[in-house]
């Protein structure tokens, strides 16, 4: 019964509601064919999966596929929870904060609102797939762009649980801890001030009238928004995992040896392994600590770039605010965030 | 993708997630400590998906009903805020239509759901046939957003998950991912570091300067200190090992045979002929994935990518810079065993 309800179908049911049949509609000629709806699509590719599923398993049983897609998968299920913990986040924003909240706790000017916005990132302990849609759904409850952004890429940086996991990790070394904090703080703010002078409104995707939502259930908007903000965040995440997926499989782990310690050249390869490996920002830290060749400038701009931009995150903002806002964005956050981290890293160990 | 559809997709991955929870097949994929956060953001998405599945068919139920009982529009209206409610999340293209669209609909149905108008991303809406009429209601209450087809990528992981279940990592990513073993996986060494002023706080990363070396200038990076084995052929993980035979201060792993479960592999870089005992590190989930390999010379006895128990002693400084630091074992006894439950060490 669901079916019936599917856009395409006008066609399909015309004739059995009115009787005047589908001729009476001023549709054109292209739009009046059968067009199956997504119930149908979802039905077909089922069945086709099911049909061929000797042939694909034969493929994906090849040792290379077969590689790639466990890593494929095991980003995918790994990101899944802390994107159901953004989303929920978000959807409680929708649905039971109100926007007059937003405007008391962040100062109105934007100078200020930029950091006060990147010290709240301390309280939200996810990863990064799960702040873009929150940060979405703070620039649709009124809080200014640039703080929001700001907020998105602080928190995944410098959450209790990332920097715990970094404690961890670097036991020997006990000051990156401090150094990813300080990092990752300075990059969210300069990024964030940035983008207040830069950032024009029309490049990020239009938003739907927020009025839409008003005078609804609160639970029910709790729950639409938590189901549109997954569909959409979720299909760039699997996008971006199987990029990552692919970098994984097919960048023998050799090449990062080679490098050795050159300060230059091992920032630039961690910078760029960071942004390719799209490891999520809870497990990165253990990652880094094992590139034991490079100098821990480049661990720390590793650790800076992650949680900030990585290949996954520009699909999945690609999808939450628009090609044109991801394109101008990523490429500002990378550079601010290699910067910073080399930076901060030298202050804290100099050339070594 | 419809509102339908998509709430049976969000179902189908939540409800994925939770059996590979429970099933154990998870640890393929993230490491054991998961496990609560799969079965909570699973059951979220089960319970999201279900009641938005609910509320959309409730909602075009009541739509339909109006259709067909136009005095009932009041009525509908309840239901069909509801819909549009839940569309509310989705970020969708406004078209530039919709006010005409809204105004126009002068038919019931039509004016009972004008949000859902706001958010139709269909041209008829907005054109004068909008007004004609209950017939152009499956149009005016279209639950496609064609802005976002993303959701139907989510349909490849859940796929590939139910059709094929990828195994854990095995000789294939063996091959792929080794790196000098003196430098991976040295996350976790015991923080034990008296005696030493070389071991501030037990990590593993400062007995290296550079140079892909387990060994410095003074000749030796013996400096760590590990719990005492134990019994005879005490069960170790191949990470502690090979730790222990590259590391140990205490030669704790000299001429003692240990009992290691890996998983057979081709021989690795700097070895002609034998073959691998191995296993993956992660430290998170698989993508962060290291192995870790013993060598051992002669031919295999099974099949690459057989999971074997072996009872092995490491041969004194085979581990050397050009073969990795994969030091060479002598293999007492070798079984084939099931997969462990965790087929990965951390």
């Amino acid at each position: 019964m669901t079916v019936r309800h599917t856009a395409g179908e006008t066609t399909a049911r015309g004739p059995a509601e009115s009787g005047a049949g589908p001729p009476d509609r001023a549709l054109e000629p292209s739009t009046r064919r059968y067009r199956p709806g997504s119930l149908e699509i979802f039905g077909g590719v089922l069945l086709l999966a099911i049909v061929f599923r000797g042939p694909l398993e034969l493929l994906l049983g090849h040792p290379v596929l077969q590689s790639w897609s466990t890593v494929f998968v095991a980003i995918c299920v790994q990101a899944t929870p802390f994107l159901v913990l953004g989303v929920v986040v978000s959807g409680a924003i929708a649905a039971f904060v109100p926007a007059s909240v937003f405007s008391r706790i962040l100062p109105s000017n934007a100078a200020l609102a930029v950091p006060v916005a990147s010290v709240c990132g301390v309280a939200l302990p996810g990863c990064e797939c799960g702040s873009v849609p929150i940060s979405n759904r703070l620039i649709d409850r009124g809080v200014r762009p640039s703080a929001s952004l700001a907020f998105m890429l602080s928190a995944p940086a410098i959450n209790p649980i990332v920097l715990i996991a970094t404690a961890v990790a670097f036991t020997s070394e006990p000051n990156m801890v401090w150094a990813r904090l300080i990092a990752g703080l300075l990059t969210a703010v300069i990024v964030g001030w940035i983008w207040e002078r830069v950032g024009r409104p029309e490049w990020m995707r239009p938003r739907m009238p927020a009025a839409a939502a008003d005078g609804q259930a609160g639970w029910r908007v709790f729950l639409a928004t938590i189901l549109g903000d997954f569909t959409q965040a979720a299909g760039f995440l699997v996008l971006g995992a199987a990029a990552a997926a692919t970098f994984k499989t097919i960048v023998p782990a050799h090449v990062m040896e080679s490098i050795g310690s050159s300060l230059l050249l091992s920032v630039l390869l961690m910078a760029g392994l960071a942004f390719i490996l799209a490891l999520c920002s809870e497990a990165d830290a253990f990652v880094a600590a094992a590139f034991s060749t490079i100098p821990v400038v480049g661990k720390l701009v590793f650790l800076t770039v992650g949680p900030a931009v990585d290949v996954k995150l520009f699909a999945m903002q690609a999808g939450v605010f628009g090609r044109r806002f991801a394109v101008r964005f990523a490429p500002l956050t990378f550079v601010v965030a290699v910067v910073v981290g080399t930076s901060v890293g030298l202050v804290f160990w100099g050339w070594q | 993708m419809n509102k339908e559809t998509q709430s049976i997709v969000v179902t189908l991955l939540g409800g994925l997630l939770v059996s590979i929870t429970v099933s154990g097949r998870f640890t393929s994929y993230v490491r054991p400590g998961f496990g609560p956060l799969l079965l909570i953001g699973g059951g979220i998405l089960v319970v999201v998906g279900v009641l938005s599945l609910i509320l959309a068919v409730r909602a075009d139920i009541k739509v339909d009903r109006a259709r067909k009982h136009p005095l009932a529009v009041a009525h509908a209206a309840d239901g069909s805020s509801g819909a549009a409610a839940d569309r509310g999340g989705v970020g969708v293209v406004v078209d530039t239509g919709v006010e005409a669209g809204g105004a126009d609909g002068a038919a019931p149905p039509a004016a009972a759901d004008p949000d859902t108008h706001a958010l139709s991303v269909h041209a008829p809406v907005g054109t004068p046939a909008g007004s004609d009429a209950p017939g152009q209601q499956p149009d005016a209450h279209g639950h496609d957003h064609a802005g976002s087809k993303a959701p139907w990528v989510i349909l490849v992981p859940v796929l590939v998950l139910l059709l094929v279940a990828p195994p854990a990592l095995g000789a294939d990513a063996v091959a792929r991912n080794a790196s000098s073993q003196a430098l991976a996986g040295m996350s976790v060494v015991s923080a034990d570091s008296a005696g030493s002023k070389d071991a501030t706080g037990g990590g593993g990363y400062k007995f290296n300067d550079g140079s892909g070396s387990a060994a410095d200038s003074t000749g030796s990076r013996r400096t760590m200190h590990f719990p005492a084995l134990e019994g005879q052929n005490p069960p170790v993980e191949v990470k502690d090992l090979i730790l222990r035979a590259l590391y140990d201060a205490d030669y704790s792993v000299r001429e003692v045979p240990v009992t290691v479960v890996g998983f057979l592999a081709p021989a690795g870089d700097g070895y002609n002929g034998g073959y691998t005992i191995a296993r993956m590190v992660i430290s998170c989930c698989a993508a962060d994935a290291n192995p870790m390999q013993l060598h051992v010379a002669g031919d295999a006895p099974y099949p690459a990518n057989t999971w074997v128990q072996a009872v092995v002693t490491v041969d004194a400084d085979t581990a050397t810079l050009d073969n990795g630091y994969v030091p060479t074992v002598a293999v007492a006894s070798i079984t084939p065993v099931q997969q462990p439950a965790d087929p990965y060490e951390h």
